[in-house]
């Protein structure tokens, strides 16, 4: 209608238009305004015939894709509702879309063939979009009948993943940190039939993987039981969980008959490595409780300490042979790093070699060498607490007198002024540390001096008398 | 309201004296000292980096930037001596006297309160120092200026010479341990408390070098080094960290009372906490004080011990441990066998340190062995002086320029002073020496026994 109006005034304006030009120009210039108009109309009616056939063309178009859409979406929701039909009966609800297909076919609305219908092309596009959206509105519908059907079955389908799970957990598998992501998953909001159905779905991958981790587990244990007896009867089950993993409930009861006769050959064994190895720690952590040692090195054992107290479950035999290893190989650094130290402590120490000033431990370095990690744990452990309890002495030792040793120049004086002053000195009466170090230091270094009996005291000179006796003596072995 | 430490200053009069306080000053900030530092000296020339200052700088390039502050603000040159005061300490004086509006505004600006300590320090060998600081301690104390007055404390510090330096040296120290004591027409008391250290006695001290091939300046650099360890433990106590509330006025109240207040250093510094218990650590302190006194003669002590603070929490330490230690060791060390006169003690607990360090102040001991190695060349250069009219004209043999005359009054006054003090000192000596009382008899004079 529009088009006519606008027709109707451009005609009008131009007859207006040139009907101004004849009273003002005359009949010549009227000529050529007439020339320009007839073309600039036979231009014009082209161009509009041909975009009004592209309008055309484009919402052809238009109604084509809302046809391939009703079909997708009927597709896809029949495809989600046939998912449900897993876990919940829905038959009632295909047939329902079954019904709804048959009303599209017979409004020519739902197969390819359509389009090129007269009936298709003869519907506007605001008719088919209509029918599109009545469709969509029955399709959500018909979803949301399936999802008030479906949720209750999924509900105890997570219960009976989350029943089957827990057993493999009761039978002794390691997946707390699993069935705790598990757990996360069970607990998302899940409304429409699709969330629902996508939920389902990463339970089921989630639980497939921990049956796998679990399988993994049984096969490690295996192979911790082959060097102790024989494993045959219980080695099927393994493979056949494999086989199963798919399916939960076999998966879970091969899993967990199969750990309890592998945890049931390995429990003597387990106890008695365990027993052995909190054995050896505790008699290490005994020795390393000097301040010489250091926090971090206690710090270290006792971590080893507690874990291998905690482990309790046969089926950790692996993880009980690793703490073994470890607590070999710190113990074995530990009496390195002493026995460096020491090392370094008796190059300036070891210049004052005497019985009573100080006196290295010469079964160290032996005891020290016949230490190896390759040694099986008692063995190691009997070189190793022996080669740490000399090596914790000797350190306190030697710390102790490198401390004598930098304090002695301050306190040599004195020493000096108390004998000057009453002939002796008793370590009794000296207001120092290891009063004894210092004055058999004194003695070591002043041989007109001895230490004895906790006294330093002057040696006594010879008499007059018995020097020269001596001397005479001497003569006489001279001319002998 | 949280009690405020005492707040100190420094006045160093003379070169010697100004190596050692910017050393101390440069090197360690102390809260109650601040920027309370003053140098005097009387002639720019001794404050030239290369001078006075190059080896210290040489040894640390870290103090140069410190040097430019002090040399813009904490040095005053007083004095209208071309040549400053050479050997003389009468020079120092009369130029400290006649100058002493200059100084008079340094010391103003170190902003003094009422209740300070004043810490100087002087070489006795020199003029400068020698002469300018018993003057300037006696005017801060007694005179009229907008400085004088208030109730502060006057440390001094003083240096004796070399052994092997001139007679003059010498006859400058006896001269300025007099005036540094006694000082003014009535000869009142100068200082409040007189530290005197011997550089003889510290370099005795110092770790054993190579004499042939160290340096002089590296010698005197280390001696310098032990001094500041005695100002240090100075400062320490009684501030907030202090266990016993021992003050300043401590230290010299009761000496001034008994009349002798001359003491001297003694320390034992680094020593290992878990080797060395107190007394062993006072008595090697003691065996090494800076300067040469017979210990035996001292009849008071002030003992102050820094500990580090885990020991002193843990019991190893204790102010009342220290108080028993300090009392068995006076009986056995001070003069008489009372454990001397006067004694204190102190425990600081310090969480800066690792190690124990002790300093015991020995003080009312005998001068024989100090004014001993002086007097043969106070005499000698005394007896070499021309006496004309009463006075005795002192001359710098190295600057002709200096001279200035003293009367033989004067020098008279000075050795009747020192023989009084010394009479004083030995008479103090005496009484802590004596047998004990007969406590019977004293009981009764006392009221008590009577029928």
């Amino acid at each position: 209608m529009n088009e006519y109006i606008l027709t109707g005034a451009v005609i009008l304006g131009v007859l207006g238009a040139g009907f101004g030009l004849l009273m003002v120009y005359g009949v010549s210039e009227v000529v050529y305004f007439g020339i320009a108009v007839t073309a600039v109309a036979i231009f014009g009616a082209l161009a509009y015939s041909w975009w009004q056939t592209k309008v055309d063309k484009t919402v052809e178009t238009l109604k084509v894709d809302v046809l391939m859409k009703i079909r997708r979406d009927y597709a896809e929701t029949k495809e989600f509702i046939t998912q449900a039909g897993e876990l919940t009966d829905v038959a009632p609800i295909l047939r329902d879309l079954e019904l709804l297909k048959e009303e599209l076919k017979k409004l020519n609305l739902f197969e390819v063939e359509d389009q090129n219908t007269e009936a298709f092309k003869a519907y506007t596009l605001t008719r088919i979009e209509k029918e599109n959206r009545k469709t969509d509105q029955k399709l959500r519908s018909l979803e949301a009948l399936a999802a008030g059907e479906y949720k209750p079955r999924l509900d105890e389908y997570i219960n009976n993943l989350r029943g089957a799970l827990s057993k493999l957990q009761a039978g002794g598998y390691r997946i707390q940190g699993q069935i705790g992501e598990f757990g996360e998953v069970a607990g998302l909001i899940s409304k429409s039939l699709r969330e629902m159905l996508d939920k389902k779905k990463k339970l089921f991958e989630k639980s497939v993987a921990i049956i796998d981790l679990c399988i993994t587990e049984a096969e490690e244990i295996c192979t911790a039981c082959t060097k102790l007896g024989d494993v045959a009867s219980i080695d099927d089950c393994i493979p056949e969980a494999r086989a199963n993993r798919l399916e939960p409930d076999k998966a879970v009861r091969l899993l967990v008959e199969s750990r309890r006769k592998l945890t049931g050959m390995l429990k003597g064994t387990f106890e008695e490595q365990r027993t052995q190895l909190v054995s050896s720690l505790e008699e290490v952590l005994k020795l390393v409780q000097g301040e010489q040692v250091g926090a971090e090195w206690r710090a270290a054992i006792e971590g080893l300490l507690a874990k291998a107290l905690s482990a309790d479950d046969p089926g950790q035999m692996k993880e009980l042979q690793g703490l073994e290893a470890q607590y070999k190989s710190k113990t074995f650094s530990l009496i390195s790093e002493l026995h460096g130290r020491i090392n370094k402590l008796e190059e300036e120490t070891g210049k004052y070699y005497d019985e009573k000033v100080w006196t290295p431990d010469l079964e160290i370095e032996g005891l020290v060498k016949s230490v190896s990690p390759r040694d099986e744990l008692k063995s190691f452990t009997a070189k190793a607490t022996e080669a740490l309890a000399h090596l914790t002495q000797q350190l306190e030792k030697d710390a102790v007198f490198l401390k004598v040793i930098q304090s002695y120049a301050k306190v040599e004086p004195l020493i000096v002024k108390k004998l000057e002053d009453k002939g002796e000195l008793k370590a009794a009466e000296f207001d120092v540390k290891y009063p004894d170090k210092f004055l058999a230091l004194y003695s070591l270094k002043h041989q007109e001096t001895t230490f004895t009996d906790g006294t330093l005291a002057m040696k006594k000179a010879p008499s007059k008398e018995a020097s020269s006796l001596k001397e005479r003596l001497l003569k006489k072995r001279k001319v002998q | 309201m949280e009690e405020q430490p005492t707040r100190w200053s420094i006045i160093a009069s003379g070169e010697g004296a100004n190596r050692i306080a910017f050393l101390y000053y440069a090197k360690f900030k102390n809260p109650a000292i601040g920027d309370r530092v003053l140098l005097l000296n009387t002639t720019m020339a001794d404050m030239k980096p290369e001078k006075t200052f190059e080896y210290t700088l040489s040894k640390d390039p870290n103090l140069v930037e410190t040097f430019e502050k002090i040399k813009r603000e904490k040095i005053c040159i007083f004095g209208k001596s071309p040549s400053g005061a050479g050997n003389n300490w009468k020079v120092g004086e009369n130029e400290a006297w006649k100058d002493f509006d200059s100084i008079r505004r340094y010391i103003t600006n170190l902003k003094i309160g009422g209740r300070d300590v004043i810490f100087g320090i002087c070489t006795l060998g020199g003029g400068t120092g020698n002469g300018s600081l018993p003057f300037i301690i006696h005017e801060m104390k007694y005179g009229r200026s907008i400085i004088a007055g208030g109730e502060n404390s006057y440390l001094a510090m003083s240096i004796m010479p070399y052994e092997f330096e001139a007679p003059q040296r010498f006859f400058n120290a006896i001269c300025g341990i007099t005036r540094l004591l006694k000082y003014g027409e009535e000869g009142k008391q100068n200082a409040d408390m007189l530290l005197l250290v011997d550089n003889n006695e510290i370099e005795k001290r110092l770790e054993k070098r190579d004499e042939k091939t160290e340096a002089k300046e590296e010698r005197y650099y280390r001696i310098n080094q032990e001094i500041i360890k005695a100002i240090r433990m100075m400062i320490a106590p009684g501030g907030r960290k202090s266990k016993a509330t021992i003050d300043v006025s401590d230290y010299y109240q009761l000496p001034s009372n008994i009349g002798t207040y001359h003491f001297t250093p003694c320390l034992s510094m680094g020593n290992d906490p878990e080797i060395i218990g107190m007394e062993t650590a006072m008595e090697t302190a003691v065996s090494r004080p800076m300067a040469p006194i017979d210990p035996k003669t001292a009849t008071m002590a002030y003992v102050i011990v820094v500990a580090p603070s885990k020991y002193v929490e843990d019991g190893t330490f204790s102010q009342e441990g220290l108080e028993q230690t300090t009392q068995d060791w006076a009986i056995k060390s001070l003069a008489g066998k009372r454990g001397g006169l006067l004694r204190y003690a102190s425990l600081v607990s310090s969480e800066d340190t690792e190690t124990l360090d002790v300093m015991v102040l020995l003080g009312g001991f005998s001068l024989g062995k100090i004014i001993g190695m002086s007097l043969q060349k106070y005499y000698d250069f005394k007896e070499s002086l021309r006496v004309e009219e009463g006075e005795v004209e002192l001359l710098d043999a190295s600057d002709p320029m200096i001279r200035v005359k003293i009367g033989i009054h004067d020098l008279e006054v000075i050795e009747k002073r020192m023989k009084a003090y010394i009479a004083l000192t030995e008479e103090r000596i005496r009484h802590a020496q004596k047998g004990e009382l007969d406590i019977k008899k004293k009981m009764t004079e006392w009221g008590f026994g009577t029928k």
